[in-house]
């Protein structure tokens, strides 16, 4: 059980930097509920925060609380949701300044714990990632391998295609010498048992000059003109 | 290390190819300015966050900075960017089934230190009971302390010496501490 509010210093001078602390930590929440139960109740309409802060936004985004007033740091403390507009602020804005307001031991440790973490992590990414090179370069040399070997193996199946294509032609060249040859044969053979006696012959079997049968007796009559 | 601005960081962690190790310095110092403020910005959009949670939400954030930072974000958005990343991750951590998270919402979150949402609004309620039994006086002395009121003023509205002021405040957060733990027994009992 802890009461932030009332650790509040008794030094006006350490006001800004005790809050900015709350502001950069992780008890702002707790510190603006238990202001808001202590603080006097309020009177007349809430300001808002570009109200409050008015021509020292940028000085406070660069410098710190240091560069407001009291009354402004009063402000804020007897409105204390400003405070959480105000860390919204820091955090999409502050400078260097706000950057190097220095942290409690928690959060210390847990940036420094939180970049060895990371830091692992991406160097075991990086070991990951050198070694997809060589997966990469060895799967690139297999794919190009095994297109060899494809092209090879095409080119050796279709050698032996060719070869039993001629193969088979010498077959049928040889088949048909055999068919040749035989035919020859038949030819010999019924050449040797024709008939001696049948008539030489020599001349033309028709003469159209010495068989006038076979020409047409007269011109044919012209017909009658049609009228 | 070399110290490094935040357009020099992003020229190093977006340039192709880069180089390991200034790329790691120049993320080093990014999280070294920034890991805070998008610690302190998912607690304060996501109080119930537990710790262990809030890491791994950090982290990943982070390895998406180092992994898939986009070289159109200029320097001064980048923070921006990284909240957006970051609250991006929270709402799927949010979504995503218990059993799959990394780390367990089990009965350790009971033993956490840290105050949790609930709890500190059942303090801040606490405080009210407590403020409100306290004596007229002493409840008008904590309002000008919080009023920054200067303190000679106070002493002498009082009629009190300046160093007795220190110590009323002192017993008035006594007071209420134990009147706040008081009541936490009693509603405990």
């Amino acid at each position: 059980m802890r009461l932030l509010a009332l650790d509040i210093p008794d030094d006006p001078e350490l006001l800004a930097g005790w809050l900015e602390g709350h502001l950069m930590g992780t008890d702002l929440q707790e510190l603006v509920a238990e202001l808001s139960v202590l603080k006097r109740p309020a009177e007349g309409a809430a300001a808002i925060l570009p109200q409050v802060l008015a021509d020292k936004a940028d000085d406070l985004l660069l410098l710190g609380l240091r560069s407001l007033s009291r009354a402004q740091l009063r402000q804020l403390l007897q409105q204390p949701r400003l405070l959480l507009e105000l860390q919204e602020l820091v955090f999409e804005r502050g400078g260097e300044y706000w950057i190097s307001v220095p942290m409690n031991l928690e959060a210390a440790e847990h940036s420094k714990k939180s970049w060895q973490r990371l830091q692992e992590s991406i160097r075991n990414k990086q070991d990951d990632s050198a070694t997809v090179p060589r997966t990469a370069a060895f799967r690139t040399w297999l794919w190009a391998g095994t297109g060899w070997l494809a092209a090879m193996a095409a080119g050796v199946a279709l050698f032996f295609v060719r070869v039993d294509q001629m193969h088979q032609l010498e077959k049928q060249l040889a088949q048909q010498a055999s068919e040749i040859a035989s035919l020859n044969k038949d030819l010999l053979a019924q050449r040797s048992v024709a008939p001696a006696d049948l008539p030489e012959w020599d001349g033309q079997v028709i003469n159209a000059t010495s068989d006038p049968i076979d020409l047409p007796d007269d011109d044919p009559i012209d017909l009658p003109e049609r009228n | 290390m070399p110290s490094f601005s935040d357009h020099e960081c992003l020229a190093i962690l977006t340039a192709e190819p880069r180089e390991q190790a200034v790329a790691e310095q120049a993320l080093a110092t990014l999280h070294d300015r920034y890991s805070r403020f998008l610690r302190l910005r998912l607690l304060r959009s996501y109080p119930g966050l537990r710790d262990a949670d809030l890491d791994e939400l950090c982290q990943e954030t982070w390895l998406r900075v180092w992994k898939h930072l986009d070289c159109r974000i200029r320097a001064e958005a980048f923070r921006s960017w990284l909240f957006r990343i970051g609250n991006h991750l929270a709402i799927d951590l949010f979504r995503r089934p218990r059993n799959q998270r990394e780390t367990s919402w089990g009965e350790r979150d009971a033993l956490e230190s840290r105050a949790n949402h609930v709890d500190m609004i059942a303090d801040a309620e606490q405080l009210q009971r407590c403020v409100e039994k306290m004596p007229a006086r002493l409840r008008e002395f904590v309002h000008r302390l919080l009023n920054l009121e200067d303190d000679d003023q106070i002493a002498a509205d009082m009629e009190k010496k300046k160093s007795r002021i220190y110590q009323i405040k002192s017993e008035v957060k006594e007071m209420l501490l134990n009147c706040m733990e008081r009541g936490h027994e009693a509603v405990s009992a």
